[in-house]
């Protein structure tokens, strides 16, 4: 039965490696896709938000003279708790209007870089460990970027889907481990059941063998019967057995004999 | 271990294997219905966000129209725009405008697998868990509502990379539990079983010198008690109890797994090797193929390099020794590569890579061979070979979702890490004692390529280097190893599908490759297979001159692949037999040196032609010419082989 415990134990462990491989390989796509997903929906907010700048800024007007800009921007953030800000940027990087208490501070190079070099009118994308954060340029009536919008996303909702999901899909996965497993050791029993049956011809064919030396003599019962599997046959073990005994009996003597001559030389 | 008694072991682990294949199946079958209903749910807040946003912003353009006097049933262009949306969001099905009367103002629906359409099939305005409704105002007057319908298989489609991710990894998990069972297998019964019988056979005869040390026995450890307490009792009686030994034999199944994890870890870059060593150049006198070319040469270089000495060095060293020395130098390799800046530092580093490499796998061979009793090295070679294979199948596939994954150079980083764990496993599994010396076919070095003048003046084994190791070998390196990755990429293909596509041409011979050896060697003959093989190939190939894209290349791929295990085990099989008939002094172990060296160089010959080539002619007539020398070499070996006298036997 060992040897089935063991393969058991291997084929749960492969399985186990299999599975979590699985829900790492999964966990990433939906990480992907969230992400995606979230950018995607963080451009087209971008776009709404940068419609009426862009309008201001295509009649020649500054991007500042835009009245109740503030309030627009905090309505759009109120559609989504996890926006953290969002901020309408002039081309020097100054913050001319925003959600928080960032106005008039200036935005990271990094923001400035993507959305504000001459020409470039796409969104722009940028990620780290806590914040997506999206934007656009605002062009003026000539196409030349005066401006850009951003918006500051936080990241700890998505993490939190992606751990949800994570956590959903082990559960399922283990369950569907230990339903697998269940079946696979009667099945492994079965499967096995020549090599447990030859083991266990083996070992009684050596008991028979051995419970010689316990009986009196004469007394060592029925023979082990014989069994033959996997190309291994218990009769020939017995009499491997027996003849190895006999060798080993007549070894004993000779060296007996060699013990008793050097005593009658000494 | 004799072959009839490492039966039991063999049968145990040929059922076991189909019972843990059955179960990964099962097991991610279930996991895969559970992921796409997991995945499902988790993404569905998301995607309901996107789509109400959606409906907000369309809303707000038709009410902005709306409010400058459009009437609701006269909106110009609304379908247009309406398509513009759908093509930014993937998941929108359709988007209908409806007015008070339910009659359809607009409607915009994709047509599945095709772009947006104006076909307006009648559709109910039910709400659902699919469908998302919301109401439109003319200042504030409600004029009608605007429908968004969501595509259910939205979510599917995005795991349909997972899912052949999962295939893959069901391919991954078999060979490795079929590796994990018969290391299993073979400890607890094969093991036990032969060590038993080789002492009792032993005291049968009179002979007391070995133990069965008791952790060694398994299920039989009482049996093996009896045995040994006998050698000890003699030994004692005798006063020599300091001299017994240990069953202490060497296996072929010692080696299996640890060669199996080494393989895969050294063929992880087989998907993406060429990719990265392109990107990474940035010297202006190295052209783009030729760096991607560059990896793969130095590889092939320092295998040729090393090969006439690495059975030599194996022997000084041991296979055990060799391989473990073989370990930190390869992984420290594989780290070089992965944080190579450089092609000249990929390109210095993977050659580095391929002579620890070529020195490990030969370790290997030599433990097998010298575990091996008499007249099993073809069938311990062959084993050896299945090992390789599955282990750069493995390699290939896993590298390609893995760079898709984390990137390349944290996938050379797990594959200095897969190297440690089967130095590691190797430390644990082989023996350092071998009971014979290996086969002097193990040790085909001795005569090295200047003293195989006599075999290579033979006619025969001249159309065999030229007729089948050459073009077989070109077509390995160059269509396999170069010129796939690059055509597949230039598709569109990412890392995973061609690791994917790469993954068939490995999987092939594991499949077809050994009933081929049988009938090879039994029915049909080698030289009719390896006509058959250089002809299957080589149409292959040059088919791609009628049709080419991604599934063009992915057959092409596969029936290569047919094709090559046709020849491969053929190849040496024809070696041995032209040697035999030349009656040649060390002939086979000549002809054997000589194949080997003319293999490796092939394939850089070849490489270095198509990098050369590559930007003047492009890929298709490359391949294709590759598979017209591969037609003229079946011609080649069919009129030397069939010719009078061509054939001493």
């Amino acid at each position: 039965m060992a040897v089935i415990w063991r393969i058991f134990f291997t084929l749960a462990a492969i399985n186990f490696i299999v599975l979590a491989v699985f829900v790492f390989l999964v966990t990433i796509q939906f990480g992907a896709v969230l992400s995606g997903s979230i950018r995607e929906r963080l451009q087209v907010i971008v776009e709404n938000v940068r419609d009426p700048f862009s309008s201001v800024t295509e009649m020649g007007l500054p991007l500042s003279s835009l009245r109740n800009a503030n309030a627009m921007l905090q309505r759009v953030k109120q559609d989504d708790d996890a926006i953290d800000t969002i901020y309408v940027y002039g081309a020097s990087g100054r913050i001319l209007h925003s959600t928080d208490e960032a106005r008039g501070q200036s935005v990271s190079p990094s923001v400035l870089a993507s959305g504000g070099g001459t020409g470039v009118q796409d969104i722009w994308y940028l990620e780290d460990d806590s914040h997506f954060r999206v934007g656009g340029a605002i062009l003026n009536a000539a196409g030349q970027p005066v401006g850009g919008v951003a918006v500051v996303y936080s990241k700890d909702n998505a993490k939190t889907q992606v751990r949800a999901m994570s956590a959903r899909l082990a559960f399922y996965c283990g369950l569907g481990l230990l339903a697998a497993l269940s079946v696979s050791l009667p099945v492994l029993r079965f499967t096995m059941r020549r090599h447990v049956g030859l083991f266990d011809a083996l070992l009684e064919a050596f008991d028979s063998f051995e419970r010689r030396f316990w009986r009196a003599p004469g007394g060592a019962g029925r023979p082990a019967p014989a069994v033959q599997s996997l190309g291994v046959d218990t009769a020939e073990f017995s009499a491997l057995l027996e003849r190895s005994e006999e060798n080993y009996a007549a070894e004993k003597q000779r060296f007996a004999q060699i013990g008793g001559a050097n005593n009658e030389r000494g | 271990m004799s072959a009839a008694d490492d039966l039991p072991g063999r049968l145990a682990a040929r059922n076991v294997v189909f019972l843990a294949a059955l179960l990964i199946a099962a097991s991610l079958i279930l996991s895969g219905f559970a992921a796409l209903k997991v995945f499902d749910a988790a993404i569905e807040p998301e995607i309901e966000k996107r789509a109400n946003l959606i409906g907000r912003s369309v809303r707000n353009e038709v009410e902005n129209a709306l409010q400058i006097g459009i009437p609701f049933n006269a909106l110009a262009g609304v379908d247009r725009y309406l398509s513009q949306v759908m093509e930014d969001f993937s998941e929108i099905e359709r988007i209908t405008l409806v007015d008070l009367n339910n009659v359809i103002v607009a409607d915009v629906s994709r047509v599945r697998g095709g772009e947006p359409s104006n076909i307006l099939p009648p559709d109910p305005m039910a709400g659902g868990r699919n469908v998302i409704v919301s109401p439109m105002l003319s200042g504030n007057t409600l004029v009608g509502k605007i429908v968004l319908q969501i595509d259910k298989n939205f979510v599917s489609s995005k795991m349909r990379n997972i899912l052949l991710d999962i295939l893959v990894l069901g391919l991954i998990a078999v060979l490795l539990s079929f590796e994990m069972v018969i290391w299993t297998v073979s400890n607890t019964i094969g093991k036990p079983l032969d060590r038993v019988f080789i002492v009792l056979n032993e005291q049968a005869s009179g002979v007391f010198r070995h133990i069965v040390r008791v952790g060694d026995a398994g299920a039989l450890m009482r049996i093996a008690r009896r045995l040994s307490d006998r050698a000890y009792d003699l030994a004692e009686r005798g006063g020599s109890s300091g001299k017994l030994a240990s069953i202490h034999k060497a296996y072929f199944s010692d080696v299996r797994f640890p060669l199996f994890v080494y393989s895969t870890a050294t063929e992880i870059s087989g998907s993406f090797l060429p990719i990265y060593a392109r990107d990474s150049s940035s010297l202006s006198w190295l052209s783009d193929e030729m760096a991607a070319t560059a990896p793969l040469i130095a590889y092939l270089a320092a295998i040729a390099l090393v090969s006439p000495f690495s059975g030599i060095i194996a022997s000084r060293f041991g296979g055990r020794n060799l391989f473990l020395i073989s370990i930190p130098l390869t992984a420290l390799a594989l780290v070089g590569v992965g944080l190579g800046q450089s092609v000249i530092s990929i390109a210095l580093w993977h050659g580095a890579m391929a002579l620890v490499y070529a020195l490990a796998t030969v370790a290997c061979q030599e433990y097998s061979l010298g575990a091996a009793n008499k007249g099993e090295n073809a069938q311990v070679l062959g084993g050896y070979l299945f090992v390789i294979l599955g282990g750069a199948f493995c390699g290939a596939s896993l590298g390609g979702v893995l760079a898709d994954r984390i990137g390349i150079p944290g996938t050379f980083f797990s594959s200095a890490g897969l190297v440690i764990v089967s130095g590691v496993l190797g430390y644990f599994a082989l023996s350092s004692k071998l009971d014979r010396a290996p086969d002097p076919i193990s040790a085909p070095t001795a005569g090295g390529p200047v003293a195989t003048g006599n075999i290579l003046a033979s006619p025969r084994f001249l159309a065999l280097l030229a007729g089948v190791t050459f073009p077989v070998n070109i077509g390995m390196s160059v269509f396999i190893w170069f010129i796939t990755p690059l055509a597949l990429e230039a598709e569109g293909a990412g890392f995973a599908d061609i690791g994917r596509v790469l993954m068939v041409y490995y999987l092939v011979p594991l499949i077809v490759g050994p009933t081929f050896a049988r009938l090879a060697d039994r029915r049909i003959g080698y030289v009719p297979f390896l006509i058959a093989g250089l002809a299957v190939s080589g149409i292959a190939l040059s088919s791609l001159y009628f049709w080419s894209g991604f599934w063009p290349v992915a057959v092409a791929v596969a029936v290569f692949g047919l094709g090559h295990s046709m020849c491969d085990s053929s190849q040496y099989a024809q070696a041995i037999q032209i040697a035999e008939d030349s009656g040649l002094h060390k002939a086979r172990l000549k002809g054997f040196a000589a194949l080997r060296i003319f293999e490796r160089l092939a394939a850089i010959a070849g490489l270095a032609a198509a990098a050369v080539f590559l930007e003047a002619v492009g890929y298709v007539s490359i391949t294709v010419l590759i598979g017209v020398v591969m037609l003229i070499g079946a011609a080649i070996v069919a009129v030397v082989e069939v010719r009078p006298g061509g054939r001493k036997s």
